[in-house]
């Protein structure tokens, strides 16, 4: 036989070996069950002879011969080359199956070793892509639930974790679960099985989330903490804000002129806390009308927030020792349609003349139409909102501004209470906090992409994907 | 105490919306509490529309100015409110309909049982049966009890219930069990959601006998006769144009009589469908010949003026082409592909009785059927011979060559949507009155095929509905297309509201306006900005300074726009979106421990 074809079966012989090192450590660590139980293989893979019982070269003859030794061999290549391009690839080694920790029992996770065919083993992959399969029972009609192509796993690691995701429905039920290697053609290895079943618990913590608490618990505690603070008496500065102080002027206003005042609260639900913030203002404006006898309106945009402005109102006025003055009437209902509602409130703008106007709440496009026919009235208008694209208009069109958290911060400022005031020092720490994550996020980022530092570089994606990504 | 349930309600649900984002456990109850306060705020809808109501008429008592406004309002509010409430001119949902389906109520207990060995899986957490059995299913004594006929959809919530092969095989035993009579397979069904028997279609006297040996239990001898009754009651209704192909075969339930199409028992959308097309035998748009295509040129341009050549050019074209015998073949052949069938769950659970370790659910498939020569040749004729009824190739195809049930059925429905005489003739007018015109004349030749085509689909249509027993008149949306809801939101509320967001415009401009004045620092740099970011929006910015060279780039108007809301305005908005996120948060905090309680009204309590 010539040296090609020697070369050729050589080349064709192929190693059949298991990984010998048993359970990788991580594996171990997790003390999970495991097994290697090769299924019967769909088609086997055979040694073609041994190359060194061929390698003598004979001589004599070699004008025919060679012809005939040249077509034998290219037909051996070629029907080897078919074969071994239909030949599916060695099975995947060890896997293990368990339930993913901190989670709300919805994902398994299934871990197993590549084939020997795939990288890191082969120099030439082999495989394409994963199948995992499970049943509910071990003998079962096993149901595709996953592919994991070889290319989302890192080709460095001997072994690939997949989630497995689960219907509440599955939550708690037992599973099995089988992995093969799919080759370049499609053709699927022999299976490997767990030996063991694995169920889905539901953990009391979703773990994802655990950063989100811990921020969470540090703003919340230093707003208690404050609070407890001011309750002891201690002295807390909080900065004049001007649309705040210019609330009472404004009432005085409209007094002097008897004209009444508007108060229009946003054209949100009770379940937005810019609408709930907006009627902790009324009460206090509500108080000071009382107080100087003038009048103040209340159109409202939803049912509830009409029920609920009304309740304030009324409270108002019997804290200020007015209860005679409240009429019921003036707090109303137009309609929940936004371009509706601010339809009736130009209008009646333009009819009543209002000597101060209050906006307080959530707002969208109609901001700018309130602020413009309030301005064209004469009147003083007074705007707080946390809608970031509605805060132009009104620092356009309106006398004083509340932007964001000064509109927040409106009701303490407004009552003076100690507990409230102390609460927005907490709030303050909240903004030490992030004043202090955005100086570290950014060093990092500089550190790990200008500095090149590895270090940093996990470090800021530590801090971008799981701290800030809501867990 | 009456803010302290208030507040104690206010903590309560706030702390468990809180914890709920955080407790996997939990997390049903913080959608609980969010539907409670969507309760409520359905509740505050009846106060706020009394409350408008009594605002108004008091503005119109008291004759207050403006008083005629507020008539409008109470009016445009009531007229809403009839037409919104009583759904008027809101069809039955299509969807929520049972077309062609007759009902007589009769409870479970008077249905046959069925029964088969078998016992319920045990599962790791106990798991009630699938709601659409529970009513039909028990299991005791070692025994799956179904009391009626199961239907695919109960038989895939059981299989689906649990993928265990014992229990799958238990159910398929059962559902084989619980199959009604041949008879009536198929047309016969219990829908367990009202407790009502149900048929579709006609019922034949064969189907009678079969039912009522079916249904022996006593008392159920009414709901029998009432659904006897309900499928065989004749509904008609006139025809203005009869098909002159018209061909319904024996035995169905619909005959034409005196011009008026007569239906017994309810029109299924089966039937109807068979009646608007392949019985109508309507004549199927083929690939005409050059003389043919000359008789219909001549045909139109004698009833009115020449056509332009692009008319003529149009007419050539969709006249000369039409479906192929090779697209059928394809059909066919595509339809004869031998498919890999599904193992019931009997063979696979002897599979695995046996031992065989990797369970293969579909069994290899068969020999495909692919269309012969002689085959060819009869799709060939069809496809040019006008007289070559759809009927009368399927049965020159079964005499040349194998033709699987499948195939079959897959040509059919082709034929059936294949565009008729009529529809193409009216897309052809369509397509010549966009190249040219034409006269009254030449569209009525066009499109008189077409107009008989749709005064029989809509008369096969009135019949549908006449025969149909509406099940849910209240059904439909509210705002459904063509309602009276629809009609005002449309014609009325859309353009109102489209006409109060313009006036945005003028008001931006006014306040622009007022706002940009270079009164002092700040004043001038908001005003530069303006500038930039109005002026690299437009094309005048851009060609302002498109002379710039490529190094200066960053300069230009567009790339200034760019630049200044990536980098400035999203810098400022985050500033204040953090500010916001943190006074939301203090906020919710002082409302949940009840520090704040202005919102509620201030003072002690």
């Amino acid at each position: 036989m010539t040296v090609a074809v020697c070369q050729a079966l050589t080349s064709l012989k192929r190693q059949r070996g298991r990984p010998t090192a048993g359970i990788s450590p991580s594996l171990l660590r997790r003390g999970l069950p495991f097994a290697l139980t090769p299924g019967p293989s769909p088609g086997g893979r055979g040694e073609i002879g041994n190359p060194t019982s061929c390698c003598t070269p004979h001589p004599g003859d070699r004008g025919r011969r060679a012809a005939a030794l040249r077509t034998f061999v290219l037909v051996i290549v070629v029907i080897s080359g078919e074969l071994a391009s239909a030949a599916p690839p060695a099975p995947p080694g060890d896997v293990a199956a368990g339930d993913h920790d901190g989670d709300d029992g919805l994902k398994i996770d299934v871990g197993f070793v590549r084939s020997q065919d795939d990288a890191p083993f082969a120099a030439t992959p082999m495989v394409k892509e994963y199948l995992i399969r499970r049943a509910t029972e071990p003998d079962g009609l096993f149901v595709e639930v996953r592919r994991v192509k070889t290319g989302e796993a890192d080709k460095e690691s001997e072994i690939i974790d997949a989630e497995i995701e689960l219907t509440a429905a599955e939550r708690g039920e037992q599973f099995w679960f089988r992995v093969s290697a799919v080759g370049l053609d499609g053709e699927v290895s022999a299976y490997v099985q767990t030996t063991t079943p694995v169920a889905s618990t539901r953990e009391l913590f979703d773990r994802a989330r655990g950063w989100l608490a811990v921020l969470m618990i540090a703003l919340c505690g230093a707003i208690v903490a404050f609070i407890a603070l001011a309750r002891r008496g201690a002295k807390l500065y909080v900065r004049p804000i001007a649309g705040l102080e210019a609330v009472e002027e404004a009432v005085g206003r409209a007094t002097e002129m008897g004209r009444p005042c508007l108060f229009v609260p946003g054209i949100q639900d009770m379940n937005e806390i810019q609408t709930i913030a907006g009627l902790a203002v009324l009460s206090r404006v509500a108080e000071r009308a009382a107080e100087y006898d003038a009048t103040v309106e209340v159109p409202t945009s939803k049912s509830l927030v009409m029920t609920a402005a009304r309740e304030t109102v009324e409270a108002a006025y019997y804290t200020a020792g007015r209860p005679d003055a409240f009429n019921a009437d003036r707090v109303y209902y137009v309609t929940d349609e936004q371009f509706g509602y601010v339809a009736y409130l130009t209008g009646h703008m333009v009819r009543e003349k209002p000597a101060a106007c209050f906006y307080m709440g959530s707002f969208f496009a109609e901001s700018l139409m309130l602020a413009e026919t309030g301005n064209s009235v004469g009147a003083i208008q007074v705007a707080g909102t946390a809608q970031p694209s509605q805060l132009p208009f009104f620092v356009a069109a309106c006398d004083y501004t509340l932007i964001g958290e000064e509109f927040f911060a409106a009701s303490a400022y407004l009552s003076g209470d100690p507990d409230q005031l102390g609460s927005l020092k907490g709030q303050d720490v909240g903004k030490l906090i992030v004043a202090a994550l955005l100086l570290v996020g950014c060093g990092l980022f500089t550190l790990g992409t200008a500095g090149g530092s590895s270090v940093a570089e996990h470090a800021a994606t530590y801090l971008k994907t799981v701290i800030l990504s809501g867990g | 105490m009456k803010r302290t349930i208030p507040l104690l309600i206010t903590a309560l649900s706030g702390f468990v919306l809180i914890f709920a984002y955080f407790i996997p456990a939990t997390e049903s109850w913080g959608e609980s509490v969010a539907i409670w306060f969507d309760i409520l705020a359905a509740i505050a809808y009846v106060l706020g529309g009394g409350n408008l109501i009594k605002v108004q008429l008091k503005k119109i008592s008291d004759r207050k100015a403006g008083w005629g406004y507020a008539a409008v309002t109470l009016m445009a509010f009531t007229v809403t409110l009839i037409i919104g409430l009583f759904k008027v001119g809101v069809t039955p949902a299509r969807n929520q309909e049972y077309y062609g389906e007759s009902f007589a109520p009769l409870p479970v207990s008077l249905l046959p049982e069925f029964s088969v060995p078998g016992e319920l899986p045990i599962k790791q957490h106990p798991q009630a049966l699938p709601p659409s059995v529970r009513s039909q299913m028990q299991v005791a004594d070692g025994r799956l009890t179904f009391r009626g006929w199961m239907r695919d959809d109960q038989f895939d919530d059981l299989i689906s219930w649990d993928s265990r092969l014992e229990w799958r095989a238990n159910v398929e035993a059962l559902q084989e069990a619980a199959t009604p009579p041949a008879e009536l397979r198929g047309v016969l069904a219990y829908h367990y959601e009202h407790q009502s028997l149900s048929f579709l279609g006609r019922m034949s006297p064969e189907q009678e006998t079969a039912l009522r040996t079916a249904i022996i239990e006593p008392g159920a001898e009414t709901a029998v006769e009432r659904l006897r009754n309900a499928a065989s009651k004749e509904t008609s209704a006139p025809v203005e144009w009869t098909p002159p192909t018209l061909s319904i075969p024996a035995g169905a339930p619909v005959v034409v009589e005196n011009d008026r199409l007569v239906v017994q028992g309810p029109l299924t959308p089966s039937d109807r469908k068979s009646l608007e097309r392949r019985w109508a035998g309507l004549p199927i748009a083929r690939q005409l010949l050059d003389f043919q295509i000359r008789f219909w040129l001549t045909k139109v341009t004698s009833n009115g003026p020449s056509l332009r050549r692009e008319q003529v050019e149009i007419l050539n074209r969709v006249l000369g082409t039409a479906f192929t015998a090779e697209e059928l073949r394809d059909v066919l052949n595509t339809a004869g592909q031998a498919q890999p069938t599904p193992k019931s769950w009997r063979e696979l659970l002897a599979e695995q009785q046996e031992g065989i370790a990797d369970l293969e659910p579909m069994q290899p498939a068969g020999e495909s059927v692919t269309v012969s020569d002689a085959q060819l040749a009869a799709l060939e004729r069809f496809a040019v011979d006008p007289e070559f009824t759809p009927d009368a190739l399927v049965e020159a195809l079964r005499a040349a060559g194998p033709l699987t049930p499948g195939q079959e059925s897959k040509l059919r429905a082709t034929i059936d949507g294949l565009p008729t005489v009529g529809e193409r003739n009216y897309a052809l007018a369509l397509e010549l009155l966009k190249a040219g015109s034409l006269s009254t004349a030449q569209i009525d030749v066009l499109l008189n095929d077409y107009r008989n085509e749709r005064h029989w689909r809509r008369d096969v249509a009135v019949l549908a509905e006449a025969s149909h027993v509406v099940k849910y008149p209240w059904s439909g949306q509210f705002d459904q297309q063509g309602s009276g809801f629809s009609w005002l939101y449309r014609y009325i509320f859309q353009p109102l509201t489209a006409t109060m967001f313009a006036l945005l415009a003028f008001f931006v401009a006014s306040a622009s306006f007022r706002a940009f004045r270079a009164k002092n620092l700040a004043a001038i740099l908001l005003l530069g900005t303006a500038f930039i970011i109005l002026l690299g929006r437009t094309f005048a910015g851009v060609l302002l300074t498109s002379w710039l060279p490529e190094e200066l780039a960053w300069l230009r108007m567009e790339n200034l726009t760019i630049e200044i809301m990536r980098v400035f305005a999203t810098a400022g908005n985050r500033a204040i979106m953090i500010g916001i996120a943190l006074g939301l948060a203090s906020t919710s905090l002082r409302v949940l421990l009840g520090v704040d309680r202005s919102h509620l009204g201030g003072g002690d309590d």
